[in-house]
């Protein structure tokens, strides 16, 4: 009982933290001398918004009567799930050095392969498919999408 | 009134328009049906596909994505007991017994004649009572919208679920603060940008809602992966009702959809609150006998559920169209959407784009009948969908969220944000901390500013204009009274807790 409650009293503490570090950002807004002397400038929604999540952290952590299972939080697959986020990460990090196609490849790719996909034809397949076929009908409807690595090695890549 | 309807088909009655109804319930009843993935997801997936659009064609195509979901959400419900949509829950309760006795096509074709007539009847209460709203509201002041804000954001946290209410709060205001990123219109000044160029503009809500929403429930579906069923995808019956059974099913319908509508249109109720609400309502008006029915597959209690989800949809575009205020996460988007159009949303929609406002609502009746004509037969093969398998589904649907962002910005730094959103979205949804309240708080954050500094400004820096106008007073009055009713309750929970465990 007692773990739980200071739990859920600590996720309030984090909340409150933040909502005192947003106020603090409030103040450094910059102000010049006439919106200084209005009732109403740039910082004035956010030292109200600011001051009611401070109220609702500071209530949280005063009445903590929600509920909550923690065993929820327990056995959950947090390996793969946290791998596909740095691959997601590294995709927005190379997309434009490595270019659309190659990059939507290898992120589909290692991602079938990641949540235990072992066929290798219909994994190859897919993904190329789907990142050339989707780049195909961006170029065709005039999106641009780096070409990357492919145009280095192909030269100008252009269909529409 | 009829101007404006003749308007609607006007609009709606092209070749385009009436494609985009159809792609709409078609992409809205995929998205939909997959476990996990609401009309949110599925709305915000398709906005990056509308911006090249007009925005009444834009509306119109998203509003179809709408209540496509909600259909698509009851046939998972039904055929696999996934409910893909939280409104689809109390449809699982006697769909999938339905199934499992073997009488899946029945239960599809009674959820898309219930959902059908659920949609319709509450077209034409939106086709009623809308205009009549939008005037009402035209003589709304700043402060009153405002005010009206504020209630809006507050009864969101009060709908929410037992002992959420504090979480809830909480998630508004930090929606709220999230809105206060980036350039501050009026002065012109940064706000929280910490320097950096690529949050001058604020972050947008596209990106919140696909990392909050798409993003964070792809990574949610790695994290809990479901029970598989072991029971392969179950053969689709005759989709045939017989006389006695239409009309033991037709009072039900038509009690739900008219309770269903009327929740709808509350804000911070919606689609979910509707069907539990007409679900224990038939069961109450049932006899003895057909009490036992209900939860083994009782016609009657998969009818009423379906019909007030459907009728709730529709309800809750009230709001969002005569007040410019939405009443869920859902409306929210479609909000967010029209501002990205460069709508002003308000009541003065009905007067300034009246096609927009009469199309949208004309459009719902033909979405309907897709809804009924195009998608019912088709199900038994849109439902093979359900079996594509999670290791491809899940990358796709992660592929698709970050190019939504992606193509509307061209900012990769934009994805690495995106990421951030969803991780902190996935861990405040492991803690039960709602996310609808923070994209409501986000969306509504820069209308509250400009209605709040309008209202202080005309009143020369006062405050008295909350008490000025009796309009004013009462819905200050209805506000406090919604933000502070279940603080108090939740004050004498509190206490009594304390002194059971002393």
């Amino acid at each position: 009982m007692f773990v739980y409650i200071s739990n859920i009293r600590l996720v309030g503490l984090i909340f409150l933290v933040l909502s005192c570090a947003y106020i603090y950002f409030a103040g450094e807004i910059p102000l010049d001398f006439w919106s200084e002397e209005e009732v109403f400038n740039a910082r004035t929604m956010p030292y109200m918004i600011g001051t009611c999540s401070i109220l609702c952290s500071a209530l949280l952590i005063a009445m903590p009567s929600t509920h909550f299972n923690w065993n929820a939080l327990r056995g959950l697959n947090w390996f793969p799930a946290g791998l596909l986020l740095v691959m997601l990460s590294l995709y927005g990090l190379l997309l434009e050095d490595l270019g659309f196609v190659i990059a939507t490849t290898l992120l589909l790719l290692i991602s079938f392969a990641m949540l235990g996909e072992r066929k290798i034809t219909r994994m190859v397949s897919i993904s190329l498919g789907l990142a050339l076929g989707f780049w195909l009908l961006m170029d065709q409807l005039g999106i641009y999408l780096a070409p990357g690595l492919l145009e280095s090695i192909f030269g100008e890549l252009t269909f529409a | 009134m009829l101007d404006g309807i003749l308007l609607g088909l006007a609009t709606v009655l092209t070749l385009h328009n009436l494609m985009l109804v159809l792609i709409g319930c078609a992409v809205g009843t995929l998205i939909g049906m997959l476990p996990g993935l609401g009309p949110i997801s599925a709305i915000a997936l398709m906005i990056p596909v509308t911006y090249g659009f007009e925005p009444a064609s834009g509306m119109i195509l998203l509003a179809g994505v709408y209540y496509g979901a909600i259909f698509g959400g009851s046939t998972s419900s039904i055929l696999i007991n996934a409910p893909g949509v939280a409104g689809t829950v109390a449809t699982a309760f006697d769909g999938y017994p339905l199934t499992k006795k073997g009488q899946a096509g029945k239960a599809l074709a009674i959820a898309a004649y219930a959902s059908f007539a659920g949609g319709t009847l509450a077209a034409v209460m939106l086709v009623l009572l809308a205009p009549f709203l939008a005037e009402l509201s035209l003589g709304f002041h700043s402060a009153d919208y405002f005010i009206l804000m504020l209630l809006g954001l507050s009864l969101v946290s009060a709908f929410s679920a037992e002992g959420e209410y504090l979480k809830a709060l909480l998630m508004t205001c930090f929606g709220l603060m999230l809105s206060t990123v980036g350039t501050d219109l009026s002065a012109g000044v940064q706000r929280f940008t910490f320097g950096r160029m690529d949050l001058i503009d604020g972050i947008s809500f596209l990106l919140l809602a696909m990392a909050t929403f798409a993003l964070a429930e792809a990574i949610l579906m790695i994290l809990r992966p479901a029970v598989e069923e072991s029971s392969p995808m179950p053969q689709t019956s005759a989709l045939r009702l017989s006389r006695e059974e239409s009309i033991a099913i037709a009072p039900a319908i038509g009690r739900s959809s008219v309770l269903g509508f009327l929740v709808g249109t509350l804000p911070g109720a919606g689609a979910t609150i509707a069907s539990f609400l007409a679900y224990g309502m038939e069961r109450n008006l049932s006899n003895e006998n057909e009490k036992q029915e209900f939860g083994k597959g009782s016609l009657r209690g998969l009818a009423a559920p379906e019909s007030a989800n459907n009728a709730a949809c529709t309800g809750s575009f009230v709001p969002l169209l005569t007040l410019g205020i939405p009443g869920s996460g859902t409306t929210a988007v479609l909000l967010g959407a029209l501002i990205a159009y460069g709508i002003q949303p308000g009541p003065r929609l009905f007067i300034d784009e009246p096609q927009i406002f009469w199309s949208v609502i004309i459009s719902m009746y033909f979405g309907n009948l897709v809804l009924l004509v195009l998608n019912l037969p088709l199900i038994p093969y849109i439902a093979r969908l359900l079996l594509i398998p999670k290791p491809y589904l899940i990358p796709i649907i992660m592929f698709f969220t970050i190019m939504g962002v992606y193509l509307v910005s061209f900012n990769t730094f934009d994805i690495q944000l995106m990421l951030f959103v969803a991780i902190c979205a996935v861990l405040l949804r492991l803690l039960e901390f709602p996310m609808a309240p923070l994209l409501l708080g986000f969306i509504l954050g820069g209308m509250l500013e400009d209605n709040l500094r309008r209202a202080i400004t005309l009143s020369d820096g006062q405050i008295d204009f909350l008490w000025q106008r009796p309009v004013t007073v009462i819905l200050v009055a209805l506000t406090l009274l919604v933000l502070f009713s279940p603080l108090i309750r939740l004050v004498f929970a509190n206490k009594s807790l304390t002194r059971k465990s002393t």
